[in-house]
């Protein structure tokens, strides 16, 4: 079965069937699922952690996990889905895991400065990591990504009511950098 | 909606949600696809170490102050008995808690509580060694075992099942 994948180009297998044959051990069809989605995964993890190194380090890491958890898949949802909450579950495990108490509660410190030439970057992701990493987050889930406040809540162990107080800080000082 | 805000609305509606890595991360994460399934994390295990670490600190510190005329043990011995405190107050604890949500012995918990005194004996044991002996760190390892162990064991035997006794009498 590992074989069959040598004789398709990426172009031509369906996601369903790399999944499958990503689910029965086969690396090169894991590794054409991971360019579909890497960049996606990428972008989410950098906006959600604010860091490249962090960022790097969640994509790795959600790949790992996602070859372990595979096999479990049972397409009941999505495959991007399942990647997708996955992906925020590892960038906030990572993001718990590195930051340190200080960081936390010192907003502007720590910047990420984007450079001219990452043209992939819209005004926006400058502004977004010169937020306090909560509010960043929950915006970033909230606006970009459509989560529900119930359901970020549940994800950052926080009160709802705590999750639409950091989003209204969010845009507000979004607002004053615009 | 102020101006502001639709310009808000609508940076964020153009926001791509695809970004490309600095780097190709594809190598690394091959690496490690072979590796075995990492084990859960130790929070003991992490405390333990950094138990010694600040042991390790204390003990540094004491060499470069020795011209003073404190004893090195002093700090160490004080750490030992304030530790001590501590984990009488959690076990304290965990048993009043154990009393108020549920009175009843459990038949099962029989061996965890032979368990719990083995380790009791044990952790005396090893208190009494380190208090002789405080710059001793496999002591110190061992000790810090016995009361994340005792406490592990005694919140175990706190959710064991409790049988119905038939006759009644139970409230």
């Amino acid at each position: 079965m590992s074989a069959q994948i040598a004789f398709i180009k990426p172009c031509e297998a369906s996601e369903k069937d790399l999944i499958e044959l990503a689910q029965q051990g086969d690396k090169k069809a894991f590794k054409h699922l991971y360019a579909l989605h890497h960049k996606r995964v990428y972008g989410l993890c950098f906006r959600l952690s604010g860091q490249h190194y962090l960022a790097e380090e969640a994509t790795q890491e959600t790949f790992v996990r996602l070859w372990q958890k595979l096999p479990q898949f049972r397409g009941d949802s999505q495959f991007s889905t399942w990647l997708h909450s996955m992906t925020v579950n590892q960038a906030l495990s990572s993001i718990k895991k590195h930051k340190s108490f200080w960081a936390r509660l010192s907003p502007l410190s720590e910047q990420v400065e984007l450079k001219g030439d990452e043209m992939e970057y819209q005004a926006l992701d400058k502004h977004l990591l010169k937020l306090p990493e909560r509010a960043r987050i929950v915006f970033v889930l909230f606006a970009v990504e459509g989560y529900q406040h119930h359901e970020i809540a549940h994800k950052l162990n926080i009160a709802q009511g705590t999750s639409k107080a950091q989003y209204h800080r969010a845009r507000k000082l979004l607002q004053e950098m615009i | 909606m102020s101006n502001n805000d639709e310009q808000l609305d609508k940076m964020v509606s153009k926001l791509p949600k695809a970004l490309s890595p600095k780097t190709d991360l594809w190598p690394e994460i091959e690496k490690r696809l072979d590796a075995p399934v990492g084990k859960h994390t130790n929070h003991w295990r992490t405390l333990a170490l950094a138990s010694v670490i600040i042991i390790g600190a204390l003990l540094g510190l004491q060499q470069i102050n020795k011209p003073t005329n404190i004893d090195p043990n002093q700090a160490l011995l004080a750490s030992i008995d304030n530790i001590q405190m501590q984990h009488a107050n959690q076990v304290a604890e965990l048993q009043m808690m154990g009393q108020k949500v549920d009175w009843q012995s459990s038949p099962f918990s029989s061996p965890v509580e032979t368990g719990i005194k083995q380790l009791r004996q044990a952790a005396k044991e090893i208190y009494q060694s380190l208090k002789l002996n405080p710059t001793d760190q496999q002591l110190w390892e061992l000790w810090l075992w016995t009361q994340s162990r005792e406490i592990e064991l005694l919140t175990q035997a706190q959710s064991l099942p409790v049988l119905q006794n038939q006759n009644g009498d139970t409230i």
